[in-house]
C-alpha cells in the first residue's frame, strides 16, 4: 500500500507530467539527479508525516531512500518494528 | 612562509591546543590533534608522491576528516581540488581530469562510487595516468610521534602565489572550469574576514557550504584563523530543518554564512521565528539575490543578528560587501551590495573598458589580492577574462564578473542583473547553456531551450522545454534521468515541459519571453 503513495508523490512533486504507474519501483531517484537535497528534504519530511515514522541518520545516509521500491521497504519494516513494539 | 592559507591555523594550534576546532555531531578535534593528524596525513602524502605545485583530488563529505585532508593537502605544498559529492561520477572524473590530479583523499565508499579499484583509477580512463594514488581515510595513517605544533609542514609550496585550492564551476559552453586561487588570494580574503566581522575563539560557527563551494572558505581558514569552534553540519541535520534549528541553538552558534535559500529553509520549513538560536549574533549570506520580503522576515525572527551581505563570483570570492542596518528602511526594495573589500579594487567598466559616468550601469570589474590566477588550464578563457592592467589608470587586471551593477554618489554598489544567461539556483551559478547542451542530447528530442521559472520555495527553478521528434516519445523521467548522469542535482531541470515545437518570433528566432 504504502509503494502506491510513495509512487504518486513523488511523480507529483519531482516528475510532473508523468504518469505514475509508468514510473519504474526501481528507478534512481536521488543518485540519479531526478531528486535534488531539497528534494530529498521534502521526501523525508513527506515519509514522517505520512507514515508517522522517525528515520535516523543512517536511513537518509543510506540507499534506501533510492527508489519507491526501497523506500516503501524501509517504511514497511519500520511500521512493522513498531507494531511488534507495541 | 607566512603568507600561506594554513600559516594563521599553525598560530592557533600553537597558542591553543587543547581548544576545540571542530565538531560534528558527537566527535570533536582539538587544534592540536588537527595539527598531528594534518601533519601525519600531509608526511603521508609526501612519501606517496605528493610534490609542491599538484593538485590533489578530495572526495569526502562535510566531516572532521575532510578538514584534516585540506589541512593535510596544502601541509604537503599542493592544491586542494575539492569534489562535488552531488555530482554524477562521471562529472567528478573529468574534474580530476582536467587538472591532472597527483592523488585522491577519498573514503571507501566515494572510491568506489567513483568506480576505481584500492589503488586508484580504473584502467582505461582518462585520469587513469595522472593519478598514480588514493588515500582512505577510513584508515588513516598512524598518528605522529613527538612535539606537537613545533614541526613544520612536510612541504612547502615555493612562494605564496601557489595555487592553493581549485574550484570547478559551470561553463557557458557545456564543461566546468577550474577556477585556480593562490595562497595569497585565499589570505587576503580570510585575514579581511577575520578582521572584519570580528571572528575570535569565543565564536562558535556553523559550517554549512560543502567544500567544493566558496562559502567553505571563510568557515575553514577563517574559523580556524581566528582559533573559532567549526561546527559541521551534517547532511542529515540539512535534511530536518526543525533540528537544524534546535542544533543552532544547543551547540550555541554565534556566526552563520549560507545561501538566502538555505536560511529561508530555517525560517519556513524550520519554524526559526519561534525559536530563534539564542547565541546567534552574525548571519552572512552570499551567492544569490535576497528577495527583500524574505529578508525582513529573517531579519524579524533574528532580531539580536547582525546581517551581511557578502558578494562576488568564485573568481574573486566575496570582493564587496554591505552590513546591513538593524531594520531596513520601510521603502526598501532590493538591498545593495556594498562597498569593495579592503583587498578589492573595483571599477564599473562599459563594454569598450571605460568607466562609467557615476550613477550609470557598468559591469563589475574586480582586481587585487583576491582574485584567481586563472581557469586551470585554460590561457585564452582567463585572458578573455580579465582587462589587462592599465585598462583603468591606476590599476592591475580587472576580473570582468559579467555582473551588471551601478554605483551611488557614496559609492556603494548595487547588483542589477547579469550580462549572460547565466542564473542562480540556490546559489549555485549555473550557466543555462551548459544545461540546454545536455537537454539536446536527450534521445528523440528535436529542439528544446531551457528557461528560468519562478519557484515559490527556491526563487528560480529550472525549466526544460522539449520537443519530441516526428515519431519519437520523450518522457519527463527520459529528459531528468538523462540530465541526471552528466549534470549535478542542482542542474537537473526541476521541471520539464513536452510541447509540440517551440514559440517562435516572427523572424523564426526562439521567443524566449513567450517561454517564461
Amino acid at each position: 500500500m504504502s509503494f502506491e503513495s510513495i509512487r504518486h508523490f513523488v511523480v507529483s512533486e519531482f516528475l510532473q507530467g508523468h504518469r505514475a504507474e509508468d514510473l519504474d519501483l526501481d528507478q534512481p531517484l536521488l543518485s540519479s539527479g531526478i531528486v535534488d537535497s531539497v528534494g530529498t528534504m521534502k521526501l523525508v519530511l513527506y515519509l514522517e508525516q505520512e507514515f508517522g515514522i522517525v528515520l535516523d541518520s543512517d536511513d537518509i545516509a543510506s540507499d534506501q531512500l533510492d527508489t519507491v521500491r526501497s523506500i516503501g521497504a524501509l517504511v514497511e519494516g519500520k511500521l512493522a518494528a513498531r507494531a511488534s513494539g507495541e | 612562509m607566512s603568507n600561506l592559507l594554513v600559516a594563521p591555523f599553525l598560530d592557533r594550534a600553537r597558542d591553543q591546543p587543547g581548544a576545540t576546532a571542530v565538531v560534528q555531531g558527537s566527535r570533536r578535534v582539538t587544534y592540536g590533534e588537527l595539527e598531528q593528524r594534518s601533519f601525519v596525513l600531509a608526511r603521508h602524502l609526501v612519501e606517496l608522491g605528493a610534490t609542491p605545485g599538484d593538485r590533489i583530488g578530495i572526495a569526502l563529505g562535510k566531516s572532521i576528516e575532510a578538514v584534516v585532508a585540506v589541512l593535510a593537502v596544502l601541509r604537503a605544498g599542493a592544491a586542494y581540488v575539492p569534489l562535488d559529492e552531488q555530482s554524477p561520477p562521471d562529472r567528478q572524473l573529468s574534474v580530476l581530469a582536467d587538472c591532472a590530479v597527483r592523488g585522491l583523499v577519498a573514503t571507501r565508499r566515494s572510491r568506489q562510487r567513483l568506480g576505481w579499484g584500492p589503488s586508484g583509477p580504473r584502467l582505461g580512463h582518462a585520469a587513469a595516468g595522472a593519478c598514480p594514488f588514493v588515500v582512505e581515510l577510513d584508515r588513516e595513517p598512524a598518528p605522529a610521534t613527538g612535539g606537537r605544533g613545533e614541526r613544520g609542514d612536510p612541504a612547502q609550496p615555493e612562494n605564496d602565489e601557489a595555487a592553493a585550492y581549485v574550484l570547478y564551476t559551470s561553463g557557458s559552453t557545456g564543461a566546468p572550469k577550474g577556477v585556480v586561487m593562490s595562497h595569497r588570494a585565499a589570505r587576503a580574503f580570510v585575514d579581511w574576514a577575520v578582521k572584519r566581522f570580528e571572528l575570535g575563539p569565543t565564536d562558535r560557527i556553523a559550517s554549512v557550504a560543502e567544500l567544493c563551494f566558496d562559502l567553505s572558505v571563510f568557515d575553514v581558514f577563517a574559523g580556524l584563523a581566528a582559533g573559532a569552534e567549526i561546527h559541521l553540519v551534517t547532511p542529515d541535520l540539512m535534511l530536518r530543518p526543525p533540528r537544524l534549528v534546535a542544533w543552532l541553538d544547543e551547540a550555541r552558534i554565534t556566526s552563520w554564512y549560507s545561501v538566502p535559500s538555505t536560511l529561508l529553509l530555517l525560517l519556513e520549513r524550520g519554524d526559526l521565528a519561534r525559536r530563534p538560536p539564542s547565541a546567534l549574533r552574525r548571519v552572512l549570506f552570499a551567492g544569490e539575490v535576497f528577495a527583500v520580503p524574505q529578508l525582513r522576515r529573517a531579519m524579524q525572527a533574528l532580531p539580536a543578528a547582525r546581517f551581511f551581505n557578502l558578494f562576488g563570483p568564485t573568481e574573486t570570492n566575496v570582493c564587496t560587501y554591505y552590513a546591513l542596518p538593524p531594520a531596513l528602511p520601510a521603502e526598501a526594495t532590493a538591498v545593495p551590495i556594498g562597498w569593495p573589500c579592503d583587498h578589492a579594487e573595483v571599477a564599473v567598466l562599459d563594454p569598450e573598458g571605460r568607466p562609467v559616468t557615476q550613477g550609470s550601469e557598468g559591469e563589475l570589474c574586480v582586481g587585487g589580492a583576491g582574485v584567481m590566477s586563472g581557469y586551470w588550464g585554460q590561457s585564452a578563457l582567463t585572458r578573455a577574462a580579465f582587462w589587462p592592467a592599465g585598462t583603468v589608470s591606476g590599476l592591475g587586471p580587472l576580473y570582468r564578473t559579467g555582473d551588471r551593477v551601478r554605483q551611488g554618489s557614496d559609492g556603494q554598489l548595487w547588483f542589477l542583473g547579469r550580462r549572460d544567461r547565466q542564473i542562480k539556483h540556490r546559489g549555485y551559478r549555473i550557466e543555462l547553456g551548459e544545461v540546454e547542451a545536455v537537454v539536446a542530447g536527450v534521445p528523440g528530442v528535436l529542439e528544446s531551450a531551457v528557461v528560468t521559472r519562478p519557484d515559490p520555495e527556491q526563487g528560480a527553478g529550472l525549466c526544460a522545454v522539449v520537443v519530441p521528434a516526428p515519431g519519437e516519445k520523450v518522457t519527463v523521467l527520459a529528459v531528468k534521468s538523462h540530465c541526471g548522469k552528466v549534470l549535478p542535482a542542482y542542474m537537473v531541470p526541476s521541471t520539464v515541459e513536452v510541447r509540440d515545437s517551440l514559440p517562435r518570433t516572427s523572424t523564426g528566432k526562439v521567443d524566449w519571453l513567450r517561454l517564461r
